[in-house]
Protein backbone atom coordinates (compact mmCIF):
# COMPACT_ATOMS: atom_id res chain seq x y z
CA UNK A 1 0.00 0.00 0.00
CA UNK A 2 1.55 3.36 -0.91
CA UNK A 3 2.12 5.70 1.97
CA UNK A 4 0.00 8.79 2.34
CA UNK A 5 2.11 11.93 1.98
CA UNK A 6 1.22 14.71 4.33
CA UNK A 7 0.09 12.44 7.14
CA UNK A 8 2.22 10.47 9.58
CA UNK A 9 1.71 6.78 8.79
CA UNK A 10 2.29 3.59 10.71
CA UNK A 11 5.69 2.22 9.68
CA UNK A 12 4.26 -1.30 9.68
CA UNK A 13 1.00 -1.06 7.71
CA UNK A 14 1.13 2.50 6.29
CA UNK A 15 -2.22 3.39 7.82
CA UNK A 16 -2.62 7.04 8.77
CA UNK A 17 -2.05 7.76 12.44
CA UNK A 18 -4.87 9.71 14.01
CA UNK A 19 -3.95 13.16 15.29
CA UNK A 20 -4.86 12.19 18.84
CA UNK A 21 -1.90 9.81 18.85
CA UNK A 22 0.70 12.33 17.73
CA UNK A 23 3.50 13.09 20.19
CA UNK A 24 2.17 10.55 22.64
CA UNK A 25 4.59 8.21 24.29
CA UNK A 26 2.38 5.12 23.98
CA UNK A 27 -0.09 4.74 21.15
CA UNK A 28 -1.38 1.92 18.98
CA UNK A 29 -2.01 1.76 15.25
CA UNK A 30 -5.73 1.61 14.69
CA UNK A 31 -5.32 -0.84 11.81
CA UNK A 32 -2.53 -3.27 12.72
CA UNK A 33 -2.61 -2.49 16.46
CA UNK A 34 1.15 -2.31 16.69
CA UNK A 35 2.53 -0.07 19.44
CA UNK A 36 3.90 3.11 17.90
CA UNK A 37 5.06 6.61 18.64
CA UNK A 38 4.72 9.46 16.17
CA UNK A 39 6.90 12.52 16.72
CA UNK A 40 5.43 15.44 14.82
CA UNK A 41 7.44 18.65 14.38
CA UNK A 42 6.51 22.27 13.62
CA UNK A 43 7.41 21.80 9.92
CA UNK A 44 4.28 19.70 9.69
CA UNK A 45 1.99 22.68 10.20
CA UNK A 46 4.21 25.32 8.58
CA UNK A 47 2.84 26.81 5.38
CA UNK A 48 4.98 25.98 2.33
CA UNK A 49 7.08 28.88 1.09
CA UNK A 50 5.93 29.90 -2.39
CA UNK A 51 8.70 30.87 -4.82
CA UNK A 52 8.17 34.34 -6.30
CA UNK A 53 7.51 34.30 -10.01
CA UNK A 54 9.71 37.27 -10.84
CA UNK A 55 8.61 40.77 -11.79
CA UNK A 56 8.20 41.84 -15.39
CA UNK A 57 10.44 44.58 -16.75
CA UNK A 58 8.88 47.97 -16.13
CA UNK A 59 11.02 50.61 -17.76
CA UNK A 60 13.57 50.53 -20.55
CA UNK A 61 17.12 50.36 -19.25
CA UNK A 62 16.32 48.14 -16.29
CA UNK A 63 18.62 45.18 -15.78
CA UNK A 64 16.97 41.96 -16.89
CA UNK A 65 17.46 38.39 -15.82
CA UNK A 66 20.07 36.40 -17.77
CA UNK A 67 17.72 33.46 -18.14
CA UNK A 68 14.47 35.41 -18.51
CA UNK A 69 15.09 38.60 -20.51
CA UNK A 70 11.54 39.80 -19.93
CA UNK A 71 11.91 39.71 -16.11
CA UNK A 72 13.54 42.27 -13.87
CA UNK A 73 16.89 41.25 -12.29
CA UNK A 74 16.94 41.32 -8.50
CA UNK A 75 20.40 39.98 -7.55
CA UNK A 76 23.63 38.94 -9.26
CA UNK A 77 24.92 35.37 -8.96
CA UNK A 78 27.68 35.29 -6.34
CA UNK A 79 29.67 32.84 -8.48
CA UNK A 80 29.46 34.07 -12.09
CA UNK A 81 27.93 37.54 -11.67
CA UNK A 82 24.99 36.94 -13.99
CA UNK A 83 21.84 38.91 -13.19
CA UNK A 84 19.06 36.80 -11.82
CA UNK A 85 15.37 37.37 -11.33
CA UNK A 86 13.75 36.19 -8.12
CA UNK A 87 12.61 33.02 -9.89
CA UNK A 88 16.15 32.02 -10.91
CA UNK A 89 17.86 33.01 -7.70
CA UNK A 90 18.82 29.98 -5.59
CA UNK A 91 19.82 30.53 -2.01
CA UNK A 92 22.57 28.04 -1.46
CA UNK A 93 25.16 27.88 1.31
CA UNK A 94 24.25 31.40 2.36
CA UNK A 95 24.84 32.88 -1.11
CA UNK A 96 22.85 33.63 -4.25
CA UNK A 97 23.61 31.12 -6.98
CA UNK A 98 22.26 30.73 -10.49
CA UNK A 99 21.02 27.28 -11.62
CA UNK A 100 23.81 27.12 -14.20
CA UNK A 101 26.57 27.46 -11.59
CA UNK A 102 25.00 24.79 -9.40
CA UNK A 103 24.68 22.43 -12.32
CA UNK A 104 28.24 23.01 -13.54
CA UNK A 105 29.81 22.60 -10.12
CA UNK A 106 27.75 19.56 -9.44
CA UNK A 107 28.85 17.92 -12.69
CA UNK A 108 32.46 18.64 -11.79
CA UNK A 109 31.94 16.99 -8.42
CA UNK A 110 32.74 20.18 -6.55
CA UNK A 111 29.52 20.32 -4.59
CA UNK A 112 29.72 17.49 -2.16
CA UNK A 113 26.60 18.83 -0.46
CA UNK A 114 24.53 17.66 -3.39
CA UNK A 115 26.20 14.34 -4.20
CA UNK A 116 23.77 11.46 -4.08
CA UNK A 117 26.28 8.80 -5.06
CA UNK A 118 29.95 8.10 -4.48
CA UNK A 119 32.08 5.31 -5.89
CA UNK A 120 34.44 3.71 -3.40
CA UNK A 121 37.57 3.32 -5.50
CA UNK A 122 39.65 2.37 -2.48
CA UNK A 123 37.50 -0.71 -1.89
CA UNK A 124 37.72 -1.55 -5.59
CA UNK A 125 41.51 -1.40 -5.63
CA UNK A 126 41.78 -3.40 -2.43
CA UNK A 127 39.51 -6.10 -3.84
CA UNK A 128 41.51 -6.08 -7.05
CA UNK A 129 44.69 -6.53 -5.04
CA UNK A 130 43.43 -9.34 -2.81
CA UNK A 131 40.98 -11.54 -4.72
CA UNK A 132 43.16 -12.44 -7.75
CA UNK A 133 45.96 -13.39 -5.34
CA UNK A 134 44.06 -16.57 -4.54
CA UNK A 135 44.49 -17.66 -8.15
CA UNK A 136 48.10 -16.34 -8.29
CA UNK A 137 48.43 -16.02 -12.11
CA UNK A 138 45.96 -13.15 -12.65
CA UNK A 139 48.10 -10.94 -10.43
CA UNK A 140 50.52 -10.46 -13.37
CA UNK A 141 47.83 -8.18 -14.80
CA UNK A 142 45.88 -7.07 -11.74
CA UNK A 143 48.86 -5.86 -9.68
CA UNK A 144 49.87 -3.12 -12.17
CA UNK A 145 46.21 -2.28 -12.72
CA UNK A 146 45.80 -1.90 -8.96
CA UNK A 147 48.76 0.45 -8.82
CA UNK A 148 47.38 2.46 -11.74
CA UNK A 149 43.92 2.74 -10.16
CA UNK A 150 45.43 3.75 -6.83
CA UNK A 151 47.39 6.55 -8.48
CA UNK A 152 44.47 7.54 -10.71
CA UNK A 153 41.86 7.79 -7.96
CA UNK A 154 44.04 8.80 -5.01
CA UNK A 155 42.57 12.28 -5.06
CA UNK A 156 39.12 11.36 -6.32
CA UNK A 157 36.33 12.19 -3.89
CA UNK A 158 35.68 9.17 -1.75
CA UNK A 159 32.92 8.50 0.71
CA UNK A 160 31.18 11.46 2.31
CA UNK A 161 31.51 9.67 5.61
CA UNK A 162 34.67 9.76 7.71
CA UNK A 163 37.17 7.55 5.90
CA UNK A 164 40.96 7.29 5.66
CA UNK A 165 43.11 6.25 2.70
CA UNK A 166 44.30 3.09 4.44
CA UNK A 167 42.61 0.87 1.83
CA UNK A 168 44.50 2.60 -0.98
CA UNK A 169 47.75 2.21 0.94
CA UNK A 170 47.05 -1.47 1.63
CA UNK A 171 46.09 -2.14 -1.99
CA UNK A 172 49.20 -0.41 -3.30
CA UNK A 173 51.42 -2.27 -0.82
CA UNK A 174 49.94 -5.62 -1.79
CA UNK A 175 50.28 -4.79 -5.49
CA UNK A 176 53.92 -3.76 -5.05
CA UNK A 177 54.62 -7.01 -3.20
CA UNK A 178 52.97 -8.99 -5.99
CA UNK A 179 54.99 -7.17 -8.66
CA UNK A 180 58.18 -7.70 -6.64
CA UNK A 181 57.39 -11.41 -6.34
CA UNK A 182 56.88 -11.70 -10.10
CA UNK A 183 60.14 -9.86 -10.82
CA UNK A 184 61.95 -12.09 -8.37
CA UNK A 185 60.49 -15.20 -10.03
CA UNK A 186 61.42 -13.94 -13.48
CA UNK A 187 65.01 -13.19 -12.42
CA UNK A 188 65.22 -16.53 -10.65
CA UNK A 189 64.15 -18.36 -13.80
CA UNK A 190 66.56 -16.38 -15.99
CA UNK A 191 69.57 -16.92 -13.75
CA UNK A 192 68.69 -20.53 -13.18
CA UNK A 193 68.70 -21.18 -16.96
CA UNK A 194 72.18 -19.63 -17.28
CA UNK B 1 32.34 26.01 0.27
CA UNK B 2 33.46 22.58 -0.86
CA UNK B 3 34.40 21.38 2.60
CA UNK B 4 32.61 18.12 3.22
CA UNK B 5 30.20 18.24 6.13
CA UNK B 6 31.27 16.32 9.20
CA UNK B 7 29.03 13.43 10.03
CA UNK B 8 28.42 11.54 13.23
CA UNK B 9 27.21 7.98 13.04
CA UNK B 10 23.87 7.30 14.67
CA UNK B 11 23.15 3.98 16.40
CA UNK B 12 21.66 1.24 14.24
CA UNK B 13 22.74 -0.60 11.15
CA UNK B 14 21.25 -3.13 8.79
CA UNK B 15 22.28 -5.41 5.97
CA UNK B 16 25.29 -7.55 5.19
CA UNK B 17 26.16 -7.01 1.54
CA UNK B 18 23.92 -3.95 1.10
CA UNK B 19 24.41 -1.97 4.28
CA UNK B 20 22.19 0.79 5.59
CA UNK B 21 23.24 3.41 8.10
CA UNK B 22 22.19 6.81 9.35
CA UNK B 23 24.49 9.77 9.94
CA UNK B 24 23.95 13.12 11.56
CA UNK B 25 25.30 16.18 9.78
CA UNK B 26 25.37 19.80 10.96
CA UNK B 27 21.92 20.60 9.58
CA UNK B 28 20.67 17.36 8.11
CA UNK B 29 20.30 13.65 8.47
CA UNK B 30 22.12 11.46 5.95
CA UNK B 31 20.72 8.08 5.03
CA UNK B 32 23.39 5.88 3.45
CA UNK B 33 22.83 2.76 1.40
CA UNK B 34 26.15 1.16 0.64
CA UNK B 35 27.37 -1.82 -1.30
CA UNK B 36 31.08 -2.72 -1.17
CA UNK B 37 31.94 -0.44 -4.09
CA UNK B 38 29.54 2.50 -3.88
CA UNK B 39 27.42 4.55 -1.53
CA UNK B 40 24.09 6.24 -2.15
CA UNK B 41 22.97 9.18 -0.06
CA UNK B 42 19.70 10.73 0.86
CA UNK B 43 19.57 13.92 2.89
CA UNK B 44 16.79 15.03 5.20
CA UNK B 45 17.28 18.59 6.36
CA UNK B 46 16.17 19.23 9.92
CA UNK B 47 14.02 22.15 8.82
CA UNK B 48 12.11 19.90 6.41
CA UNK B 49 11.42 16.92 8.67
CA UNK B 50 7.75 16.86 9.56
CA UNK B 51 7.45 13.66 11.54
CA UNK B 52 9.25 10.54 12.70
CA UNK B 53 7.21 7.41 13.29
CA UNK B 54 8.48 4.43 15.25
CA UNK B 55 6.38 1.27 15.11
CA UNK B 56 7.19 -1.75 17.23
CA UNK B 57 6.99 -5.04 15.39
CA UNK B 58 6.31 -8.38 17.03
CA UNK B 59 8.07 -10.82 14.75
CA UNK B 60 7.16 -14.37 15.75
CA UNK B 61 10.18 -15.87 14.01
CA UNK B 62 12.50 -14.17 16.50
CA UNK B 63 10.94 -16.01 19.45
CA UNK B 64 11.27 -19.27 17.57
CA UNK B 65 14.86 -18.66 16.65
CA UNK B 66 15.85 -17.74 20.21
CA UNK B 67 13.94 -20.71 21.62
CA UNK B 68 15.53 -23.19 19.27
CA UNK B 69 18.91 -21.57 19.74
CA UNK B 70 18.59 -22.14 23.50
CA UNK B 71 17.37 -25.66 22.82
CA UNK B 72 20.44 -26.42 20.69
CA UNK B 73 22.68 -24.89 23.34
CA UNK B 74 21.23 -27.24 25.98
CA UNK B 75 21.56 -30.13 23.55
CA UNK B 76 25.18 -29.12 22.99
CA UNK B 77 25.90 -29.38 26.72
CA UNK B 78 24.13 -32.75 26.90
CA UNK B 79 26.05 -34.12 23.91
CA UNK B 80 29.40 -32.86 25.19
CA UNK B 81 28.82 -34.48 28.56
CA UNK B 82 27.73 -37.74 26.93
CA UNK B 83 30.83 -37.84 24.71
CA UNK B 84 29.52 -36.93 21.25
CA UNK B 85 31.84 -34.11 20.16
CA UNK B 86 30.89 -34.15 16.47
CA UNK B 87 27.17 -33.81 17.12
CA UNK B 88 27.88 -31.32 19.89
CA UNK B 89 29.83 -29.12 17.47
CA UNK B 90 26.98 -29.27 14.99
CA UNK B 91 24.53 -28.28 17.73
CA UNK B 92 26.75 -25.41 18.87
CA UNK B 93 27.01 -24.09 15.31
CA UNK B 94 23.26 -24.41 14.87
CA UNK B 95 22.67 -22.55 18.15
CA UNK B 96 25.00 -19.75 17.09
CA UNK B 97 23.45 -19.52 13.63
CA UNK B 98 19.90 -19.43 14.99
CA UNK B 99 20.85 -16.85 17.60
CA UNK B 100 22.51 -14.68 14.95
CA UNK B 101 19.44 -14.95 12.72
CA UNK B 102 17.23 -14.05 15.69
CA UNK B 103 19.32 -11.00 16.46
CA UNK B 104 19.04 -9.83 12.86
CA UNK B 105 15.25 -9.90 12.78
CA UNK B 106 13.88 -6.36 13.15
CA UNK B 107 11.72 -5.55 16.14
CA UNK B 108 10.73 -2.09 14.97
CA UNK B 109 10.33 0.01 11.84
CA UNK B 110 10.92 3.72 11.47
CA UNK B 111 9.54 6.15 8.93
CA UNK B 112 10.55 9.74 8.26
CA UNK B 113 8.08 12.21 6.78
CA UNK B 114 8.88 15.39 4.88
CA UNK B 115 6.64 17.49 2.65
CA UNK B 116 7.72 15.55 -0.44
CA UNK B 117 8.61 12.11 0.84
CA UNK B 118 7.74 9.44 3.34
CA UNK B 119 10.62 6.99 3.61
CA UNK B 120 11.60 4.10 5.76
CA UNK B 121 14.88 4.24 7.65
CA UNK B 122 16.12 0.67 7.27
CA UNK B 123 19.03 1.02 9.69
CA UNK B 124 16.68 1.74 12.58
CA UNK B 125 15.29 -1.75 13.08
CA UNK B 126 16.18 -2.55 16.68
CA UNK B 127 14.33 -0.80 19.48
CA UNK B 128 17.19 0.16 21.83
CA UNK B 129 19.39 1.62 19.08
CA UNK B 130 16.39 3.26 17.38
CA UNK B 131 15.35 4.99 20.60
CA UNK B 132 18.88 6.31 21.08
CA UNK B 133 19.08 7.50 17.47
CA UNK B 134 15.67 9.15 17.58
CA UNK B 135 16.58 10.99 20.77
CA UNK B 136 19.65 12.46 19.05
CA UNK B 137 17.71 13.35 15.89
CA UNK B 138 14.87 14.81 17.92
CA UNK B 139 17.32 17.11 19.70
CA UNK B 140 18.74 18.27 16.33
CA UNK B 141 15.30 18.95 14.90
CA UNK B 142 14.12 20.71 18.03
CA UNK B 143 17.17 22.96 17.83
CA UNK B 144 16.23 23.94 14.28
CA UNK B 145 12.43 23.98 14.41
CA UNK B 146 11.64 24.15 18.10
CA UNK B 147 9.02 21.99 19.76
CA UNK B 148 5.52 21.64 18.43
CA UNK B 149 3.02 23.54 20.52
CA UNK B 150 -0.29 21.75 21.06
CA UNK B 151 -2.16 25.03 20.73
CA UNK B 152 -0.52 25.73 17.36
CA UNK B 153 -1.48 22.29 16.20
CA UNK B 154 -5.14 22.57 17.17
CA UNK B 155 -6.41 24.38 14.03
CA UNK B 156 -4.74 21.79 11.78
CA UNK B 157 -6.12 18.72 13.50
CA UNK B 158 -9.44 18.51 11.73
CA UNK B 159 -7.65 18.16 8.40
CA UNK B 160 -5.43 15.36 9.66
CA UNK B 161 -7.82 13.26 11.66
CA UNK B 162 -7.32 9.70 10.50
CA UNK B 163 -10.22 8.29 8.53
CA UNK B 164 -11.96 5.33 10.06
CA UNK B 165 -10.17 2.13 9.07
CA UNK B 166 -11.60 0.11 6.20
CA UNK B 167 -11.58 -3.06 8.26
CA UNK B 168 -14.54 -3.85 10.43
CA UNK B 169 -14.08 -2.94 14.08
CA UNK B 170 -12.51 -5.76 16.06
CA UNK B 171 -13.51 -6.66 19.58
CA UNK B 172 -11.33 -5.57 22.45
CA UNK B 173 -9.17 -8.21 24.10
CA UNK B 174 -11.14 -9.88 26.81
CA UNK B 175 -9.08 -11.18 29.64
CA UNK B 176 -10.83 -14.55 29.50
CA UNK B 177 -9.93 -15.15 25.86
CA UNK B 178 -6.48 -16.48 26.56
CA UNK B 179 -7.30 -19.02 29.25
CA UNK B 180 -6.50 -21.97 26.94
CA UNK B 181 -3.05 -20.50 26.30
CA UNK B 182 -2.35 -20.09 30.00
CA UNK B 183 -3.49 -23.69 30.54
CA UNK B 184 -1.37 -24.94 27.67
CA UNK B 185 1.82 -23.24 28.80
CA UNK B 186 1.16 -24.10 32.45
CA UNK B 187 0.70 -27.79 31.60
CA UNK B 188 3.82 -27.73 29.44
CA UNK B 189 5.82 -26.25 32.28
CA UNK B 190 4.45 -28.84 34.68
CA UNK B 191 5.23 -31.65 32.24
CA UNK B 192 8.81 -30.45 31.79
CA UNK B 193 9.26 -30.40 35.59
CA UNK B 194 7.87 -33.95 35.82
CA UNK B 195 10.28 -35.20 33.16
CA UNK B 196 13.24 -33.45 34.78
CA UNK B 197 12.38 -34.94 38.18
CA UNK B 198 12.07 -38.40 36.62
CA UNK B 199 15.46 -37.95 35.00
CA UNK B 200 17.15 -36.58 38.10
CA UNK B 201 15.84 -39.19 40.57
CA UNK B 202 15.33 -42.10 38.13
CA UNK B 203 11.67 -42.48 39.10
CA UNK B 204 10.13 -45.65 37.63
CA UNK B 205 6.75 -45.58 39.34
CA UNK B 206 3.69 -46.54 37.29
CA UNK B 207 1.59 -43.87 39.00
CA UNK B 208 4.18 -41.25 38.11
CA UNK B 209 4.16 -42.39 34.47
CA UNK B 210 0.37 -42.21 34.41
CA UNK B 211 0.48 -38.69 35.85
CA UNK B 212 2.99 -37.70 33.16
CA UNK B 213 0.78 -39.19 30.44
CA UNK B 214 -2.28 -37.38 31.82
CA UNK B 215 -0.44 -34.08 31.77
CA UNK B 216 0.76 -34.87 28.23
CA UNK B 217 -2.84 -35.45 27.16
CA UNK B 218 -3.84 -32.18 28.85
CA UNK B 219 -1.11 -30.39 26.91
CA UNK B 220 -2.44 -31.80 23.66
CA UNK B 221 -6.03 -30.89 24.53
CA UNK B 222 -5.09 -27.38 25.66
CA UNK B 223 -3.01 -26.94 22.51
CA UNK B 224 -5.96 -27.82 20.28
CA UNK B 225 -8.27 -25.53 22.29
CA UNK B 226 -5.76 -22.68 22.13
CA UNK B 227 -5.46 -23.20 18.38
CA UNK B 228 -9.21 -22.91 18.00
CA UNK B 229 -9.45 -19.97 20.39
CA UNK B 230 -6.68 -17.82 19.03
CA UNK B 231 -8.43 -17.25 15.71
CA UNK B 232 -11.02 -15.16 17.50
CA UNK B 233 -8.95 -13.64 20.29
CA UNK B 234 -6.50 -10.75 19.90
CA UNK B 235 -3.42 -12.46 21.25
CA UNK B 236 0.21 -11.59 20.51
CA UNK B 237 1.36 -13.11 17.25
CA UNK B 238 4.33 -14.70 18.99
CA UNK B 239 1.93 -16.69 21.16
CA UNK B 240 0.13 -17.91 18.04
CA UNK B 241 3.39 -19.29 16.73
CA UNK B 242 4.30 -20.82 20.06
CA UNK B 243 1.03 -22.74 20.02
CA UNK B 244 1.83 -24.01 16.53
CA UNK B 245 5.34 -24.83 17.75
CA UNK B 246 4.13 -26.75 20.78
CA UNK B 247 1.73 -28.82 18.67
CA UNK B 248 4.48 -29.45 16.15
CA UNK B 249 6.86 -30.48 18.89
CA UNK B 250 4.29 -32.87 20.32
CA UNK B 251 3.90 -34.44 16.88
CA UNK B 252 7.67 -34.72 16.45
CA UNK B 253 8.07 -36.08 19.94
CA UNK B 254 5.35 -38.67 19.34
CA UNK B 255 6.86 -39.80 16.04
CA UNK B 256 10.34 -39.98 17.61
CA UNK B 257 9.13 -42.07 20.56
CA UNK B 258 7.19 -44.43 18.29
CA UNK B 259 10.18 -44.74 15.97
CA UNK B 260 12.57 -45.40 18.84
CA UNK B 261 10.30 -47.98 20.45
CA UNK B 262 9.70 -49.66 17.11
CA UNK B 263 13.42 -49.80 16.36
CA UNK B 264 14.28 -51.28 19.76
CA UNK B 265 11.42 -53.78 19.45
CA UNK B 266 12.74 -54.86 16.06
CA UNK B 267 16.26 -55.24 17.42
CA UNK B 268 15.00 -57.31 20.37
CA UNK B 269 13.02 -59.46 17.97
CA UNK B 270 16.28 -60.08 16.12
CA UNK B 271 17.76 -61.10 19.54
CA UNK B 272 20.16 -58.14 19.68
CA UNK B 273 20.06 -57.25 23.36
CA UNK B 274 22.45 -54.30 22.98
CA UNK B 275 19.37 -52.38 21.85
CA UNK B 276 18.28 -52.17 25.50
CA UNK B 277 21.44 -50.26 26.40
CA UNK B 278 20.86 -48.00 23.43
CA UNK B 279 17.27 -47.48 24.55
CA UNK B 280 18.48 -46.45 28.01
CA UNK B 281 20.95 -43.80 26.78
CA UNK B 282 18.89 -42.53 23.86
CA UNK B 283 15.77 -42.51 25.97
CA UNK B 284 17.39 -40.22 28.53
CA UNK B 285 18.60 -37.93 25.78
CA UNK B 286 15.16 -37.88 24.22
CA UNK B 287 13.55 -37.09 27.59
CA UNK B 288 16.04 -34.30 28.25
CA UNK B 289 15.30 -32.79 24.83
CA UNK B 290 11.58 -33.14 25.47
CA UNK B 291 11.83 -31.43 28.86
CA UNK B 292 14.02 -28.64 27.46
CA UNK B 293 11.67 -27.96 24.54
CA UNK B 294 8.58 -27.93 26.78
CA UNK B 295 10.28 -25.70 29.30
CA UNK B 296 11.50 -23.18 26.74
CA UNK B 297 8.25 -23.00 24.79
CA UNK B 298 6.26 -22.68 28.00
CA UNK B 299 8.55 -20.03 29.50
CA UNK B 300 8.47 -17.86 26.39
CA UNK B 301 4.72 -18.31 26.06
CA UNK B 302 4.02 -17.38 29.68
CA UNK B 303 6.30 -14.39 29.41
CA UNK B 304 4.53 -13.15 26.27
CA UNK B 305 1.09 -13.63 27.79
CA UNK B 306 2.18 -11.92 30.98
CA UNK B 307 3.77 -9.05 29.05
CA UNK B 308 0.65 -8.57 26.96
CA UNK B 309 -1.65 -8.62 29.94
CA UNK B 310 0.27 -6.70 32.58
CA UNK B 311 2.96 -4.64 30.88
CA UNK B 312 1.47 -3.32 27.66
CA UNK B 313 -2.17 -3.69 28.45
CA UNK B 314 -4.70 -4.34 25.77
CA UNK B 315 -4.53 -2.15 22.67
CA UNK B 316 -7.44 0.20 22.29
CA UNK B 317 -10.44 -1.03 20.40
CA UNK B 318 -11.08 0.51 16.99
CA UNK B 319 -13.79 3.03 17.55
CA UNK B 320 -13.77 4.84 14.23
CA UNK B 321 -13.06 8.54 14.11
CA UNK B 322 -10.70 9.99 16.69
CA UNK B 323 -11.10 13.68 17.30
CA UNK B 324 -9.73 14.26 20.77
CA UNK B 325 -6.36 15.83 21.33
CA UNK B 326 -4.18 14.23 23.96
CA UNK B 327 -0.82 15.88 23.77
CA UNK B 328 1.84 16.06 26.37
Amino acid sequence: MPSTLGTPCCANCNAAISSGDWNREHAFCTTCRAPLSALVFPAFIAEPVRAPGGEALGEAGEASCFYHPQKRASVPCDQCGRFLCSLCRVEFLGENWCPGCIDTRRQKGKLSHLDAHRTLYDNMTLTLAILPAFLIWPTIITAPVTLFLTARYWRAPSSQLPRTRIRFILAASIAILQIAAWIWLLLFLIYRRR
Amino acid sequence: MNAEPRYRRLPGRAGVFIRHSLWMGPDHLLRVRANPFAEEYRRYYFKDIQALVLTELAHPAAYFLYTFSAFFAILFVALISSGHPAWATLCALSALLLFWLGVRIPDCATRILTRVSSDRLPSLKKLPSTRKALAIVHAGIAQTQGELDAAALQPHLSAHTAPPPAVSPQPELHRAEDWAHWTLFGCMLFRSVLILLALAFTIRSVAYSLLGDAVGAAVLLAGVLALLQQHRAKIARGVHWLVYGSLLWQAVSFVASVGLTGYVGFQLAMKRTTALTMLESTGRLYQAADAAAYFLLASVGIYLLWQRRFLLGAPPAVTGEVTTLDHQ
